[in-house]
């Protein structure tokens, strides 16, 4: 295979390398639920590749930690989204590739960085990190001193997601601005496929999720390396040993993470949602039931995931009202969620089945979606939550709505785009036996979890055949055990299929599934252009299967209607294709929405430790130096604007001129906070030495490496101008984003005068 | 009769409003413990975080959903 084909920037294979790294961490993941489960049962058991021969706690706890981390990111967050989004989102909007191919294929190297920094947290002395896929500080702050893993193994840990929010961002500002601005013609949002509405919600939650994710990483990260105290609180003993931090608080971090986190469980399961609808309609020949309701739910999914959030911990001491509001809006989720999976039926109702293997794992998928839904609901009761929180039942509940669900959600995807990517078919008699051992093997691992969680069993301790009260439950755990090996055995029935398919399986036509959308009007595998010079024009929406009166079963997208200008039967062709310049412009501002939600993470951040903490010091800050640097960086807002009329007045002397100084006042800017640094440092005010300090460095670190962003792409941009923009285009994209750091940077210092 | 069903849902909708302050829906009830557990100044920042953080965030995912609804026209 040549560099040319491994560093592709074709979303094709960025899509298949996202898939394959999705596959081995998913491997990886199941090895070591196998080796926790094996543990719970035999505790006391040699295991040969286990450092001392038995496990111990910590390992124990380092398998919980790596399992949920390489699942959560690697595998739901990766597959559905990374791999088939990639591969797909083009071809069914019928565009050549994504938006920013170069980034796209940035995007994947980051991912899979992050993914090897992650595995090296078990090479490490001390191995993998032990505080859970969650990080929860203290234990996650401190260091080795509360443990095997804390040490370095941690560390990488956080570099590692710090790395993946990275590329997760980079690949959401992509599907955005593809979804916005890359559509063939026809293609309206009504004539989107579901699977590209989840695709589009889902890259929005992770825009604004991850970099709220990005922002509490660095925190922490700091916390462990540079002595701060963001959320280590003050007098912690860890083994005999005072530790030296001051009134940081652990709930900040839960704040921010859970900020992340329940988004996150809409980013793992969004996409699988729309696969199945996609999914079921094809294999009922039916339209989607309620298709546009499916769309807005699945808006208002994302939308209402965020207030749950807020939600989260915003009821203790509030106006009653807005508690009354928050209740409402946070119990309103379910009202979209109950909509899909009533139109999934609905879909399927009164429609000619086919039970193939794709439409078994999206029947499974809305099986575990209606059983996780129903067991959270006693989850949401704060009485039994305090009870059952701890246990065995959250464990079995959100494996099964978010984990087992979003997974067959990507089996689904599997076996339906087999034929697409790779141009032959998988074995349909193996896609069953795989399916029905998978469904039977999943609920016989966690239903019984939910059983063992009323009963009390207690999850994360690494062994509990101590406990007297658990002791008639232990056959459970070998039951839940031997299900779990079973069910880890059928995946290699995936594996031979998927593997041998690749050489050996039938050749598959351009469209096997008999199907309506984009992707399906092109070569299996698609050609690397992707359509083959003929890009398609859109007519129809994407699923019109048994439509009255017609003779075909399905009518594909872009199939004229009688009577149109193509003629009636004609395959609609786009005149031209290209990449439009506004996509720039839109990736642009998408951007610049995840840098303000990194800066406002930092700000919230700051009120909540402020307000938490007895040891906060108002810092005498350098106003002169910082009120002057700010005068200089709003001049060269002006510069930049004078600049970009002299280009519109074809005057390009000076327009060079006026782009140079504004790089120049840029290069001040950033000089006049060294030099505020500077005095800070002579006065003897670090990093750490208190919190308001702390925070200091921090904004005005990030927002010093945004304006020098800035100044990089306006250096680059003098010398030599990117070969698919125009410049017009450059200056417009460049002044968005040099004015909005701007603006930002004046919200920034208003607001340190305001903290002040 | 649309006027009616209005009003119906309406009413509906009210009788659910003033039910529902006490239902906790998807509370995190250790989170909710923590926060409640902390002094008053401290649920006041984090109320005051929780705005800041929240505003922002679903303006943002409004302002991009109403882009792409501007951007519907280019595609027909």
């Amino acid at each position: 295979m040549s560099a040319r084909r491994v560093f592709s920037t074709d979303h094709k294979v960025v899509g298949l390398q996202y898939f394959f790294l999705a596959l081995a961490a998913v491997t990886i993941g199941i090895v070591l639920s196998l080796l926790m489960r094996f543990h719970l049962v035999w505790p006391a058991a040699h295991l040969p590749f286990v450092r001392g021969g038995i496990m111990t706690p910590e390992q124990y706890l380092a398998l919980v930690t790596m399992h949920g981390t390489i699942m959560i990111f690697f595998v739901l967050t990766t597959a559905p989204q990374g791999a088939f989004g990639n591969y797909f989102l083009p071809l069914q909007i019928g565009a050549p590739d994504m938006a920013f191919p170069r980034l796209n294929m940035l995007s994947f190297w980051l991912t899979l960085a992050a993914f090897l920094c992650m595995l090296a947290a078990f090479t490490v002395p001390g191995g993998a990190p032990i505080s859970g896929w969650t990080a929860y500080p203290p234990l996650s702050g401190l260091g080795e001193v509360t443990g095997p893993g804390e040490g370095t193994g941690q560390t990488i840990w956080i570099i590692g997601i710090l790395i993946f929010c990275v590329a997760s961002l980079l690949g959401a500002i992509n599907f955005i601005a593809t979804t916005i601005d890359m559509r063939a013609p026809g293609m309206t949002l009504m004539r989107m496929p579901l699977t590209v509405w989840a695709w589009f919600v889902t890259a929005i939650l992770s825009l604004l999720a991850f970099s709220v994710l990005l922002a509490g990483g660095i925190l922490l990260l700091l916390d462990r390396s540079a002595g701060t105290s963001f959320f280590l609180p003050a007098g912690l003993v860890v083994n005999g040993e005072l530790q030296g931090h001051n009134g940081g608080s652990p709930l900040l971090w839960q704040h921010l993470f859970w900020f992340f986190g329940h988004p996150e469980v809409y980013i793992a399961i969004l996409p699988g949602m729309g696969v199945v609808a996609h999914v079921l309609a094809n294999f009922s020949r039916k339209p989607v039931f309620g298709y546009r309701v499916m769309a807005l739910a699945l808006c208002a999914i994302g939308f209402l995931g965020f207030l749950v959030w807020g939600h989260h911990m915003f009821v203790s001491g509030m106006n009653p009202y807005s508690g009354l509001t928050f209740s409402l809006l946070t119990i309103s989720i379910g009202v979209p969620s109950a909509i899909k999976t009533f139109n999934w039926l609905g879909t399927l109702w009164g429609g000619k089945i086919q039970f193939r293997t794709p439409m078994l794992f999206a029947i499974g998928f809305v099986s575990f979606f209606i059983t996780g839904g129903l067991s959270g609901i006693f989850l949401a009761q704060p009485a039994l939550d305090t009870m059952l929180h701890a246990t065995y039942y959250v464990v079995g509940h959100f494996h099964i709505v978010m984990g087992v669900a979003a997974i067959f959600g990507i089996f689904a995807a599997t076996y339906y785009w087999f034929p697409k990517m790779f141009g032959r078919s998988m074995d349909e008699t193996l896609g069953k036996l795989h399916f029905w051992l998978t469904f039977i093997g999943v609920y016989c691992i966690f239903m019984p979890m939910h059983f063992l969680g009323v009963a009390g069993g207690i999850r994360r301790y690494a062994d509990s055949t101590g406990a007297k009260y658990l002791a008639a439950l232990q056959p459970l755990h070998e039951f839940m055990t031997i299900a779990a090996f079973i069910t880890a055995a059928a995946q290699l029935i995936f594996f031979w299929n998927f593997f041998r398919s690749l050489k050996k399986g039938a050749p598959a036509s351009a469209n096997p599934w008999n199907a309506t959308t984009l992707e399906w009007i092109t070569t299996s595998p698609p050609a690397p252009d992707s359509f083959g010079g003929q890009f398609p024009r859109v007519y129809r929406g994407p699923y019109e299967y048994s439509v009255p009166g017609e003779t075909a079963d399905f009518l594909p997208q872009n199939l004229a209607p009688k009577g149109a200008a193509h003629g009636s039967g004609a395959a609609g062709v786009a005149a031209t294709v290209g990449i439009p310049q506004r996509v720039y412009l839109t990736g642009a501002i998408m951007l610049l929405a995840g840098v303000l939600m990194f800066f406002m993470a930092l700000v919230s951040a700051e009120i909540v430790r402020k307000g938490f903490s007895s040891d906060w010091q108002p810092l005498d800050l350098p106003w002169r130096i910082l009120a002057l640097s700010t005068a200089i960086l709003l001049a060269s807002s002006f510069t930049l604007a004078h600049s970009r009329n002299r280009l519109l007045a074809n005057d390009d002397a000076g327009f060079r001129h006026w782009w140079g100084v504004t790089a120049i006042l840029g290069l001040f800017f950033l000089a006049g906070l060294g030099i505020s640094w500077r005095q800070l440092a002579v006065a003897g005010v670090g990093i750490a030495t208190n919190p308001s300090s702390s925070f200091f460095y921090v904004f005005t670190a990030a927002h010093g490496i945004h304006v020098l962003a800035g100044i990089a792409v306006l250096v680059a941009v003098a010398f030599r101008a990117p070969r698919h923009l125009t410049r017009t285009t450059v200056a417009g994209v460049v002044s968005t984003y040099w004015h909005a750091i701007n603006g930002l940077w004046v919200l920034l210092f208003v607001f340190l005068l305001l903290a002040k | 009769m649309k006027l009616r069903l209005t009003v119906t849902c309406a009413v509906w909708t009210l009788l659910i409003g003033l039910t529902a302050s006490h239902a906790v829906a998807q509370g995190c009830a250790m989170c909710y413990q923590t926060a409640a557990a902390s002094g008053a100044p401290a649920r006041v920042a984090l109320r005051h975080g929780i705005l800041v953080l929240l505003l922002p965030a679903v303006s943002l995912f409004v302002g991009i959903l109403a882009f792409i609804y501007r951007r519907n026209d280019r595609a027909r």
